[in-house]
């Protein structure tokens, strides 16, 4: 066997396993849903390949609207929010000074719990019987339970968001801090010794330079919001669901030979999903492209 | 200067408070046995309590029998360890290749092996559960197992890549100048020198499973219980405060708070920790 052969082999089989896990594993689901999801469904008793009744029946409803505009909200807000926050705070924790590391171990503790624990936190002080309301009773504020606003199972989603911005405000900050961490401090310094105010410095030295992270940090983020389950489904109110959760229920239907309408709720999620994606990094390539032209 | 690092300072601190600090009354109600509107602290606490009740309550509860938490931590555990070692092990040869090589379609196999991070998970799940209904592993341990593969998986590779960048191939080659065969030059200088990246890459797929929910709730149908899912019945069943909900939310969180002090201990290079080990092989 010759040089070129015999490394076209190892490649090939370094990459075999984890491609074709992934292609059995996400994949073949994703195909299965897919035909599902156009009639072919024989556990549900449907057989009627091809057909779009389902994707009708689902983008044709209330209910899906709804659901739609609500997940983009509980989305989008945390990811914004976060995306600043987090910046904030990894440029702040780069200073040097004593106690970074003792600090941000508690900023970084969040990332490495579940989203339920976030969940059982956001309960356990905004609830209405919760600490918070008892700290504002004790102040005066509020009378009796009633008075404080609802955070939590209410549409405004407060709750949710509050809980995906525990999650990803660390997130965000470790991400932006690791890519703060490769540029290192000289050129900020050099621009604040040239007299640039620490905002000016932050606006045209460092913020040029951690962008690509703040694209990425904030695309997962996103990402992972729009297809987040299990926290509207505790935390938001019973109607209107997010995608997700509709899409959950669409699967435990009574009558099954309506199911396959669950698989349609996920195959627009994904496409939806993909979508935005794929625009905001087309948005993010031609600015940066129309940025390189000046 | 001065006063941007103090003002800085005063950032990272409110920060870590706002961060650190909602764990400090589940820590309180955990040990508490009565805490009833309005007050800040409760009223009655366990160890008043004991005896007192017809059946265990708070942390007596959790670590009776009867609570299954014994058995939802011994799942989460071994599922842990078994994803995220068979992550690596499929991981490791796809880094390798991909830190090494340059090859045609090399940026659309770097996409594929990163997309399931971004498709929803509830896409993957649902059409999983109906796939491993048919091959009779729903409900076992290898179909939670398999499906906890799929976000382990990207980042397995993703940390496993950058290992093996970092790594100067050089080392290799001279062991290979030396005689050693390619598998002996691998086993014996790479594996040793990636060895500390290997153990984040696993410490990592572990925390990624202990944490998974959604997944593991599709797949095991109710029959395998993890902390994750005990924890999600807990939460939509339980009061705010409520003693047993505030015990396991401290234990679901301990596996996040184990890697991150571990994870704090293995920073720095993991390629010059590798070095160093190296050199105190050659020394003894």
């Amino acid at each position: 066997m010759n040089k070129a052969r015999r490394r076209q082999l190892s490649i090939f089989l370094g990459l075999a396993p984890a491609l074709s896990v992934l292609t059995v594993l996400f994949v073949g689901p994703l195909a299965l849903a897919l035909i599902q999801s156009l009639g072919y469904a024989p556990i549900f008793g449907v057989r009627e390949f091809p057909t779009l009744r389902f994707y009708t029946a689902v983008l044709g409803s209330t209910r899906f609207r709804l659901a739609f505009w609500y997940t983009m909200l509980y989305a989008l807000v945390p990811t914004v929010l976060s995306t600043i926050f987090g910046t904030w705070l990894a440029v702040a924790a780069r200073a040097r000074m004593r106690g970074v590391r003792f600090l941000s171990f508690f900023v970084r503790l969040p990332l490495v719990v579940p989203y339920l624990v976030g969940a059982a936190l956001v309960v356990a002080l905004f609830a209405n019987g919760g600490l918070v309301a008892r700290v504002l009773f004790a102040v005066g504020i509020i009378q009796n339970t009633g008075d404080f606003p609802r955070i939590l199972f209410s549409a405004g989603g407060w709750g949710i968001m509050l809980v995906y911005l525990f999650k990803q405000v660390p997130f965000t900050f470790v991400v932006v801090s690791s890519v703060l961490a490769g540029i290192g401090p000289e050129l900020q310094e050099a621009a604040r010794t040239l007299g640039a105010s620490p905002w000016r410095a932050f606006r045209h030295v460092v913020l040029p330079r951690i962008f690509p992270g703040i694209v990425t940090s904030s695309l997962l983020v996103f990402a992972f919001n729009f297809q987040s389950y299990e926290i509207p489904l505790l935390l938001g109110p019973g109607f209107p669901g997010t995608l997700p959760v509709e899409a959950l229920r669409r699967f435990q239907l009574p009558t099954i030979a309506r199911r396959p309408e669950a698989m349609a709720y996920v195959m627009i999620i994904t496409t939806l999903s993909g979508g935005i994606l794929f625009l905001y990094l087309r948005a993010y390539r031609r600015w940066e492209r129309s940025r390189g032209g000046v | 200067m001065k006063r941007s690092v103090l003002s800085s300072r005063m950032v990272l601190t409110i920060a870590a408070l706002l961060f650190g600090l909602p764990f400090l009354p589940l820590v309180v109600a955990s040990f508490s046995f009565r805490w009833h509107w309005p007050d800040l602290l409760p009223g009655a606490w366990l160890w008043d309590a004991r005896g007192t009740t017809p059946f265990p309550v708070g942390w007596d509860y959790l670590f009776s029998p009867i609570s299954g938490l014994g058995p939802a931590f011994l799942n989460t555990m071994t599922i842990g360890v078994a994803t995220s070692l068979l992550a690596a092990f499929i991981a490791l040869p796809a880094a390798y290749t991909l830190a090494r090589h340059r090859f045609r379609g090399k940026e659309a196999v770097e996409f594929f092996l990163l997309v399931p991070v971004i498709v929803p998970q509830i896409a993957v799940g649902i059409g999983m559960l109906l796939l491993f209904i048919r091959l009779g592993i729903a409900r076992t341990y290898t179909g939670i197992v398999l499906a906890h593969l799929v976000p382990t998986l990207p980042y397995s590779v993703r940390i496993l890549t950058s290992v093996f960048q970092n790594l100067d191939p050089d080392y290799e080659e001279q062991a290979r100048t030396l005689g050693a065969s390619r598998m002996q030059a691998f086993r014996r200088v790479v594996l040793p020198m990636v060895l500390p990246g290997l153990v984040t890459a696993l410490l990592f797929g572990f925390l990624i499973s202990a944490n998974v929910f959604l997944l593991t709730f599709l797949i095991s149908g109710g029959r395998l219980e993890t902390l994750p899912t005990m924890l999600f019945q807990f939460i939509e069943s339980g009061a705010p405060l409520d003693a047993t909900t505030a015990g396991l939310v401290l234990i679901v969180s301990a596996p996040g708070l184990v890697f991150l002090v571990l994870s704090d201990l293995l920073t720095g290079d993991p390629v010059a920790i590798g070095r160093t080990t190296l050199v105190q092989d050659a020394k003894q």
